[in-house]
């Protein structure tokens, strides 16, 4: 081996490797991976995942979950509903007192809002968001009590 | 210099002195050694610091204070993440040596300014790391580990900034000096330009997850400007060089053996043309021959470049300069520079003192030509023996047409420092109006360390002593 190709090694074996983890692990090259909530499978709530597919969402009212305080600020869960059936969920109000709750919630509410309108009540959730998480869930919990 | 051999009596005619009688061969204009004020310098850094404060306080950075432990660990980890980022933003930016940094600070300067920041970042990117994962684990409930894993393996560009803060700490574990020491210079210079990709990979999470940039702020496009001036610089200081001797090549026009153990390259070539060049400056010289064009090396220019070319005068004292004198005419050759403040713009008063040791006498025999009758140059040349003097009929021609004294001390190191030279008194007895004139040192560091402590006591004030010190 050359004596360039002998110094240049160190260097590039580490430089290649820091590349390759990064393309291989960073969740923002694989979007799938992302915001996921790590290892545990996806386990719908039957109810609400299967009534999805067969009743229909074209007739569907809105309803309106309570606010909930969490330790970093309110949440409340707004859901379209067709009888016991939900269609669809979006949080109307959550925690965005401080830059970092926002900078959380910027990307676990959409995250919240597409699993439970998937998944209902038992939906994933999202780690490193925790406490909105467990708001998100108890005001949507009330939603489903009262139909 | 056994291998140095002249290759072309021509190459030496415009090195002899003076030659300004032929029309055809005139001086290259010198550097203009203003360079970016002072005052300005401070005035950007602090506003860039300050804007970016500013930025953190209004997405409520100090209201964190008030939230408990949590919000303080959360505040720290913001702070950090910050500084390391200005810190890196920094170091770069002083590594690229820009043209109006340069020309204030010198080379030396910003090589300790980047190791400042380096240091800087390293610390301070490890702190963020701590601080944040522990406010993320605080925030989810779970412990410090389980919230690092949960965040570099899901969130968007964690691992790039992961693996971006492991290479900051080879980086910086390598550039240790006893680890350094251990290390090839190339093996350490090729780990520590993997600086830029650490750098790279840990700056998409600062715009995914920064809480200060989050989408839609001015902060966010503050931020994106910030790096994207800092890129522009980069790449225009380190790209410029390559382009430029792309388009306006030089080579090597002649080796020329000077005395024993000092040689001169002659270099030359249409990248003269926009060349401007003071006495005392430096290149870094890579050479574009096989098995030596991937290192760069810092040579003194030793006289005034003219139209037909510039002269280095170098020691053969390693591997590389051996092999730089070793070199064929017509091998092309990058020049990047002129780097070095070392130049008459630095005197302070009218006349000067010139003290070279060894090969210093490159830089010197440049100043010197500079130098005009008004300064009277007093040159002292110390050398182990007369036969290692190199360019000494040069020197007493430019001594002799710019009204000076030329002394050359020939002696072994242990003669020398048994029968101190640089002692106030010889100087004065020299020398009578030392403590009137300027004094520039360019030679080892025992050397220098000897005239400065001599010229002091002889009552030259520190302002007016300049010195450029060569470490190999």
């Amino acid at each position: 081996m050359s004596p360039l190709l002998r110094r240049l090694a160190p260097a590039a074996v580490l430089g290649s490797l820091a590349v390759i983890v990064v393309g291989l692990l960073d969740p923002a090259l694989h979007p799938s991976r992302a915001l996921a909530n790590g290892g545990q499978a996806a386990v719908g709530s039957g109810t609400a995942a299967a009534a999805r597919s067969t009743g229909s969402c074209a007739t569907a009212k809105t309803v309106t979950g309570p606010v909930v305080d969490t330790q970093y600020g309110p949440v409340q869960v707004q859901a379209t509903v067709n009888g016991r059936q939900l269609c669809a969920v979006k949080a109307v109000q959550w925690p965005q007192n401080d830059g970092r709750s926002s900078m959380i919630n910027s990307y676990a509410i959409p995250q919240l809002d597409a699993q439970a309108s998937q998944q209902g009540v038992n939906f994933d959730g999202v780690s490193g968001a925790t406490y909105t998480t467990d708001g998100y869930r108890q005001s949507l919990q009330a939603i489903v009590d009262s139909l | 210099m056994r291998d140095a051999r002249p290759v072309s009596t021509e190459a030496l005619d415009h090195a002899s002195v003076p030659n300004m009688t032929t029309p055809a061969v005139r001086r290259l204009p010198r550097s203009r050694m203003t360079g970016l004020p002072r005052q300005a310098v401070t005035a950007i850094a602090l506003s860039v610091v300050a804007i970016t404060a500013l930025f953190w306080v209004t997405a409520g950075g100090l209201g964190l204070f008030g939230q408990g432990s949590a919000g303080i660990v959360q505040a720290l980890g913001q702070l950090t993440g910050l500084a390391a980022a200005l810190a890196a933003m920094g170091g770069l930016l002083v590594t690229a040596r820009p043209a109006g940094l340069e020309r204030r600070y010198g080379l030396d300067r910003m090589l300790a300014a980047h190791r400042w920041f380096g240091i800087t970042a390293v610390f301070t990117v490890l702190a963020h790391t701590v601080f944040d994962t522990w406010a993320w684990a605080e925030s989810s409930h779970t412990n410090w580990f389980s919230a690092f894993a949960a965040l570099s393996t899901q969130q968007a560009w964690m691992m790039g900034a992961a693996v971006g803060t492991a290479l900051f700490v080879i980086i910086g574990s390598t550039s240790y000096r006893r680890l350094r020491q251990a290390l090839s210079y190339e093996t350490w210079y090729f780990i520590h330009l993997l600086g830029y990709l650490a750098v790279i990979l840990a700056f998409g999470h600062q715009l995914t997850l920064g809480s200060n940039f989050a989408s839609g702020t001015v902060a966010r496009w503050w931020w994106i400007a910030l790096a994207l001036t800092t890129l522009a610089l980069v790449v225009w200081s380190r790209i410029g060089v390559i382009v430029k001797s792309l388009t306006r090549p030089l080579s090597i026009s002649a080796v020329v053996a000077e005395s024993r153990g000092i040689g001169s390259i002659h270099v030359a070539g249409p990248g003269l043309q926009r060349m401007r060049v003071s006495g005392g400056q430096y290149f870094m010289i890579r050479p574009l021959a096989r098995g030596l064009w991937w290192q760069a090396h810092p040579f003194s220019v030793s006289a005034a470049p003219t139209t037909r070319g510039i002269r280095f005068t170098i020691k053969a004292s390693g591997e590389d300069s051996q092999a730089l004198l070793r070199l064929r005419p017509g091998t092309r050759v990058l020049l990047e520079g002129p780097y070095g403040t070392f130049t008459t713009d630095r005197a302070r008063g009218r006349r000067v003192v010139l003290v070279a040791g060894g090969v210093g006498i490159a830089p010197i025999r440049a100043l010197l030509e500079d130098c005009n009758a008004g300064q009277q140059p007093v040159v002292i040349v110390r050398v182990s023996a007369e036969a290692d003097l190199a360019h000494r009929a040069e020197l007493e021609q430019l001594v002799e047409s710019r009204n000076g004294t030329l002394h050359v001390l020939a002696g072994s190191r242990a003669f020398f420092s048994a029968n101190d030279p640089f002692q106030p008194a010889r100087l004065r007895a020299v020398i009578p109006d030392i403590a009137q004139r300027d004094v520039f040192i360019c030679g080892p560091h025992a050397m220098e360390s000897a005239v400065i402590a001599g010229v002091r006591k002889a009552g030259v004030t520190t302002d007016r002593i300049h010195r450029e010190e060569f470490s190999v």
